[in-house]
């Protein structure tokens, strides 16, 4: 069909009386002495009634609402994927934590030094592990700010010595909860780091209606919006608390139990739909501020550590229990 | 458009007050005009059904921003975002191929008769009809959309435009490579076709 756009742009516009009168005049002047135009036209018009001929169908099932259809649309933040991977994410983490301070609390005196260090990072974590736990949905900036400030932990042990331990993805950064294990600081890192990141990643994109923003307005449920909007700029905040708390070297202590702690506001403030996107970081911190600037002795961290790992142990436990519960019920809704 | 009858704002006000039973009534009246715009877009029975009946829970709970006017077309409008969504989604992670029918295995929809039809109104034949429909699914998703929007629920440009929050110009050039296309796509079933189409074809 030899026709250019512009043309059979006229001719359906014609067919829908869309054409102001003088184009409608010129073209109907055209079409009145050019027979293949006529035709173009003549099954234009035909495709159009033919579709338009299409009936009216029957709907295969009655699309009556229940109260309870109506109020599973509801659930969606609960039951989303986000809290099964994230509670996963979170579970992974605490679990290898807790294991590392149990396993590491007989620590060899000769790496006091090194290790009291690099216990900075952990010692920190039971406590803000604690306040995420209760709160079942951890927010995904606040897995990223644990990782993240884990890292930085970490790096200040490291030192000068490895500026490499700056990596910037997640991957990178739980490894070091376990070279924190060691007695040495190593920063290699350990293939059960992938774990943690392969379920971040696919939940982080977009859930579901990411798309449906294309370029259509009003219409559209907004549903499910409200936590992954959120959820970059928080952590973006908290990944510049974690990354000053790095940079300073001696009241790290202070920093870096404040960007522990603001995971947990964020974790807390992204449950309601409400939650303002930015984070506060001055959240009282009563997470042991003390023990960085005198590389404390082994021994008081020990009764700590099995403590800490156990309830770390624990509530590693419940979030897998979460993210279990949260997957199978979604499964079960949609099946 | 037919005027809205007397009890649909009472429905509607009912429902607005949290009532699913008038909601419920009104979605038995349009259930039918929902499925089949569904129907038209997706190409596909079960899928259409499952996104007019989420379109339903969302139409119930975004009641309060209906403002008065045709609920219908409110009612439709939701249905075909929400369908048009589905799409992209799936467009986006495709599980079945797009082109070619569906499930020649699923159960064709049941027409509805027509009450205004005149016998001089010649019913299309089953398989026209779903000639027409696969080469509906052969178009684009955008192209889909303005096609049926204009075509089967008989939108103007404008209003179009309005709920696809396209151009005009967009609108209008999408609708008509939607026509060619499908016009081009119904030769290779020429048999099929009204007599007429057929003889200005060869001609």
């Amino acid at each position: 069909m030899g026709m250019d756009d512009r043309e059979l742009e006229l001719l359906s516009a014609y067919l829908d009386g869309a054409l102001d009168e003088s184009e409608r005049q010129a073209l109907e002047a055209r079409l009145a002495h050019d027979a293949p135009l006529q035709r173009e036209l003549d099954l234009l018009r035909e495709t159009k009634q033919l579709i338009g001929a299409l009936p009216t169908l029957r709907a295969p099932r009655n699309l009556t609402i229940t109260q309870r259809t109506q109020q599973r649309r509801q659930q969606p933040l609960v039951l989303s994927p986000w809290i099964s991977s994230l509670s996963a994410v979170a579970a992974a983490f605490m679990l290898i934590a807790g294991f590392v301070l149990l396993n590491r609390a007989p620590a060899p005196q000769s790496f006091e030094g090194t290790v009291a260090q690099t216990a900075v990072g952990m010692n920190v974590t039971p406590e803000t592990a604690l306040r995420a736990a209760p709160s079942v949905a951890v927010a995904p900036s606040a897995t990223q700010a644990i990782l993240q400030a884990e890292e930085s932990g970490s790096a200040e042990s490291a030192q000068a010595s490895a500026p490499e331990a700056s990596a910037d993805e997640a991957m990178a950064n739980n490894d070091q909860a376990a070279g924190a294990a060691a007695p040495m600081p190593t920063l290699l890192p350990a293939p059960s780091a992938e774990l943690p990141y392969d379920l971040i990643a696919p939940a982080a994109p977009d859930s579901e209606d990411g798309s449906g923003e294309v370029d259509q307005g009003q219409e559209r449920e907004m549903m499910q919006s409200v936590v992954p909007s959120e959820a970059p700029g928080a952590s973006a905040a908290l990944g510049a608390i974690a990354a000053t708390a790095s940079a300073a070297t001696p009241p790290v202590a202070q920093q870096q139990s404040d960007a522990f702690v603001a995971p947990t506001a964020t974790a807390l403030a992204t449950l309601p739909p409400t939650a303002s996107p930015a984070p506060s970081p001055t959240l009282t911190s009563t997470a042991v501020p003390a023990e960085v600037p005198t590389l404390a002795p082994v021994a008081a961290h020990e009764t700590g550590n099995d403590s800490g790992g156990i309830v770390l142990l624990i509530a590693g436990a419940l979030l897998l229990l979460v993210a279990l519960v949260t997957t199978v019920l979604r499964r079960r809704r949609i099946a | 458009m037919p005027g809205i009858p007397d009890d649909e704002s009472t429905l509607i006000t009912r429902a607005k007050r949290g009532s699913v039973d008038a909601f419920n009534t009104l979605v038995l009246r349009y259930q039918d005009a929902a499925f089949t715009v569904a129907y038209r877009l997706m190409g596909d029975s079960a899928g259409a059904a499952d996104t007019a009946q989420d379109a339903m829970i969302v139409a119930y709970r975004k009641l309060s921003t209906f403002r008065g006017g045709n609920f219908r077309a409110w009612l439709l409008r939701i249905v075909t975002n929400r369908c048009y969504d589905e799409l992209r989604r799936t467009q986006r992670r495709p599980t079945v191929s797009l082109s070619g029918s569906a499930d020649e295995d699923a159960p064709e929809p049941l027409e509805l008769p027509d009450p205004d039809g005149t016998p001089e109104e010649q019913a299309l034949s089953n398989e026209l009809q779903r000639a027409i429909q696969d080469c509906i699914n052969a178009l684009n998703v955008d192209q889909r959309l303005v096609l049926v929007l204009c075509d089967v629920e008989g939108m103007s440009y404008e209003e179009i435009a309005e709920q696809s929050g396209n151009q005009l110009g967009t609108v209008k050039s999408r609708l008509s490579r939607a026509r060619a296309s499908v016009r081009d796509c119904l030769q290779a079933v020429r048999e099929l076709l009204p007599s007429q189409f057929r003889l200005r074809e060869e001609s």
